[in-house]
């Protein structure tokens, strides 16, 4: 047994102690803690815009009444009043299109974003009979029997955020 | 055999190269491990503070809190706090997420001017066996920065601002949610109803900056559906708004008027055969149907 040996051993056992010992530290970027807050300015906005008051920025008035003319520029300027300055947005609906069977997407902003965002989301539940007639959301009578006004329709509104 | 001899005398021996360079080594090792810590120190104590500033701002706008006296326990924390041996963990929620509660806000002003700051940090979970964390938190206004705080406020006083000011001179962890308040007329300063089958003027006198200022118009009075409703509003003697039929009919905000504007500013509504009210608040915006602000909860 050599003293460089002995040496290299010692080392070697500190150096495992130490890295067992010490806590493992994952520093966050700042950057992430920036993305989790602008998240939830989302989720929150959301959250808030999505209520039975009939008020004329609030989603479920704007998913009733939107068709191909139809601007909700009230529900978009209140988005812009609810999000900080440092943040643009798409906002986006999902629904189901029941003749295709595909899940569709229905563009009510189609800004571009930049490579990194964050998306939030809400649902809602709105029966067929409340949207306008030519509404993308809305049911035709074709493969549903009866009477389809109170069939209650599925839609998830995705809001996507970015830096600016 | 000399050269044998002249080995063996080596043998066992540490050069004094092994061991200069051997305590260099050691040195640097001992201060690198001593000083990488340092180099996280901050970022570690932002990792501990988020969580908690997230922690707390859930627990108020998502909950609606809870107390117990170890017999009899529910979430009507505002109506229980100041009793005795009775442990409350606020919550601000009324009827859903992010909806609060206006007597459980001032129950949680009244509980922090009470009990004081070292109960509600307990209440908060703010306090650990080694360290009592710093906090503030409060009602703002959605254009408000760190920089230039605007609080919500009712009167002239804030509806929300509790414990220390926020120290510029260590690392602060700060979160914000967007909420709204359940009742409106009760953090607003005037909720007067536009409401008259006639043609009425109604006057507002407003001091800018305001939170909000907006007239809602429901519908049509009920009295007289065949006539045509309409409504003008003057700022200060300018028409910004003239409208008649159907376009009466929504919510027209004069917020940006009014606060372009300074001194008193006198707003005339002039309505006919309409149903609504007008909104003036300095305690947020009026979005949604419903006045809205946001909870900034900073911990250090």
């Amino acid at each position: 047994m050599t003293l460089e040996g002995v040496i290299a051993a010692v080392l070697i056992l500190s150096v495992a102690y130490f890295l067992f010992q010490s806590t493992m530290i994952i520093s966050p970027v700042s950057d992430e803690v920036v993305y989790v807050q602008m998240r939830q300015y989302g989720q929150d906005a959301l959250t808030i815009l999505n209520n039975e008051s009939g008020a004329e920025d609030t989603l479920q008035y704007v998913l009733k009444r939107i068709n191909s003319t139809y601007v909700p520029d009230k529900l978009l300027s209140s988005l812009e009043k609810l999000l900080p300055d440092y943040t643009d947005f798409n906002l986006q609906v999902y629904y189901v299109n029941l003749t295709t069977n595909k899940i569709e997407v229905y563009n009510i902003t189609n800004r571009i974003p930049t490579s990194t965002t964050v998306t939030a989301s809400t649902y809602l539940v709105i029966r067929n009979g409340a949207f306008v007639d030519d509404s993308p959301f809305k049911l035709n009578s074709s493969g549903i029997e009866g009477p389809n006004n109170n069939v209650p329709i599925l839609l998830e509104v995705r809001l996507t955020l970015w830096r600016v | 055999m000399m050269n044998y001899k002249s080995h063996r005398s080596v043998e066992g021996k540490l050069s004094l190269d092994i061991i200069v360079g051997l305590t260099i080594f050691l040195l640097s090792f001992v201060f690198i491990i001593q000083y990488i810590p340092t180099i996280f120190a901050s970022e570690r104590s932002e990792i501990a503070l988020y969580p908690l500033a997230y922690r707390i701002s859930a627990l108020l706008v998502e909950d609606p809190g809870y107390w117990s006296n170890g017999s009899v326990n529910g979430t009507d924390w505002e109506n229980y706090y100041s009793l005795p041996d009775v442990e409350v963990r606020p919550g601000l929620m009324g009827p859903e997420a992010n909806v609060l509660d206006s007597d459980k806000i001032d129950a949680l002003k009244n509980f922090y001017l009470s009990a004081g700051e070292d109960e509600l940090r307990r209440a908060l979970g703010l306090e650990t066996p080694d360290r009592k964390f710093g906090f503030n938190i409060s009602l703002q206004l959605l254009s408000s920065n760190s920089s230039n705080p605007a609080y919500s406020t009712n009167g002239s006083q804030p509806l929300l601002l509790i414990g220390n000011p926020i120290p510029d001179w260590k690392d602060v962890a700060k979160y914000e949610r967007i909420i709204a308040f359940e009742n409106t007329s009760s953090v607003s300063n005037i909720s007067s109803r536009v409401d008259t089958p006639n043609t009425v003027n109604y006057n507002f006198i407003v001091t800018p900056p305001v939170g909000s200022f907006v007239i809602v118009i429901l519908d049509r009075n009920d009295n007289q559906s065949a006539t045509d409703p309409w409504m003008r509003v003057d700022v200060d003697g300018n028409r910004v708004i003239d409208v008649s039929g159907n376009d009466t009919i929504g919510t027209f905000d004069l917020t940006n008027i009014i606060n372009q504007r300074s001194g008193t500013v006198n707003v005339d509504v002039q309505v006919h055969n309409v149903r609504g009210y007008v909104i003036s608040t300095n305690a947020g915006e009026y979005i949604g149907g419903r006045i809205v602000a946001k909870l900034v909860v900073a911990v250090w």
